[in-house]
C-alpha cells in the first residue's frame, strides 16, 4: 500500500510553505500574492494527498473546493491589487 | 508491489520534488516576474504528476478519485488565468504601465534589424 507514502508526501509539501511564508513577510505585496498563488497550490496537492493517504473519500470534495477557491480568491486580489487604497 | 504502485509512487516523489523546486524558486529569485515564473511552474508539472499518481492509486471510492483528479485538472487549467492577471498587476504596479517600454521597443528593433536587412 502507498497510504503512509502519500501521507509523508503530504507533510513534504507542507515544508514548501516555509519559503512561501517568508516571501510573503518579507517582500512586496505583490511578490507577497505570488507566494500566496503558491500556498493555494500547495494546499490542494497536500489535500490530494491527504485525500489518497487516508483513502477517505469524503475528503476528496475539500481538495476541489480548495483548488477553486485558490482560483478565485487570486483572481479577486489581484483585481483590486493595484487601486489606490 | 506491483508495477502500478512502483509508477505510482515514482510520479508522486517526482510531483513532491517539482513542487519543493519551485518553492525554492520563488524564494531564491528576487523579481517579482521571476518569481511568477516558479510559481506557475508549480501549477503545471507537480499536479500532473499528482494527479496521475493518485488515480493509479485511488482515493477510497471511484467518486473520491474523480473528485481529486478534477481538483488536479482544475489547478492544470485554470491557474494560467491567475498568473496572467498577477502579471498584468504587476506589470502595472513596476513599471505603471503594461505596454511595452521605450528601451523594450528599442531591443525588438535591434533584434529584427539584420533579419529585415537580409
Amino acid at each position: 500500500m502507498n497510504g503512509p507514502l502519500y501521507l509523508i508526501a503530504a507533510v513534504a509539501l507542507l515544508g514548501g510553505w516555509l519559503p512561501a511564508v517568508a516571501v510573503g513577510l518579507r517582500s512586496r505585496p505583490v511578490d507577497g500574492m505570488v507566494a500566496v498563488q503558491l500556498t493555494g497550490v500547495l494546499t490542494t496537492l497536500v489535500l490530494i494527498c491527504l485525500a489518497v493517504g487516508l483513502q477517505q473519500s469524503s475528503f476528496a470534495p475539500v481538495a476541489l473546493v480548495t483548488a477553486v477557491a485558490a482560483v478565485v480568491g487570486g483572481l479577486v486580489w489581484v483585481r483590486f491589487l493595484d487601486r489606490e487604497p | 508491489m506491483t508495477a502500478g504502485q512502483e509508477a505510482a509512487q515514482v510520479l508522486l516523489w517526482a510531483g513532491v520534488g517539482a513542487a519543493l523546486l519551485c518553492c525554492l524558486g520563488v524564494w531564491w529569485m528576487r523579481s517579482v516576474f521571476d518569481r511568477l515564473h516558479y510559481a506557475a511552474a508549480a501549477t503545471t508539472l507537480p499536479p500532473v504528476l499528482i494527479g496521475i499518481s493518485a488515480l493509479i492509486s485511488g482515493a477510497g471510492a471511484t467518486s473520491g478519485t474523480v473528485e481529486v483528479v478534477t481538483a488536479a485538472g482544475v489547478l492544470l487549467l485554470v491557474n494560467p488565468l491567475v498568473t496572467h492577471a498577477m502579471g498584468r498587476t504587476a506589470r502595472q504596479l513596476v513599471f505603471d504601465d503594461v505596454g511595452p517600454r521605450p528601451e523594450d521597443l528599442a531591443d525588438t528593433d535591434a533584434g529584427t534589424a539584420p533579419e529585415q536587412a537580409s
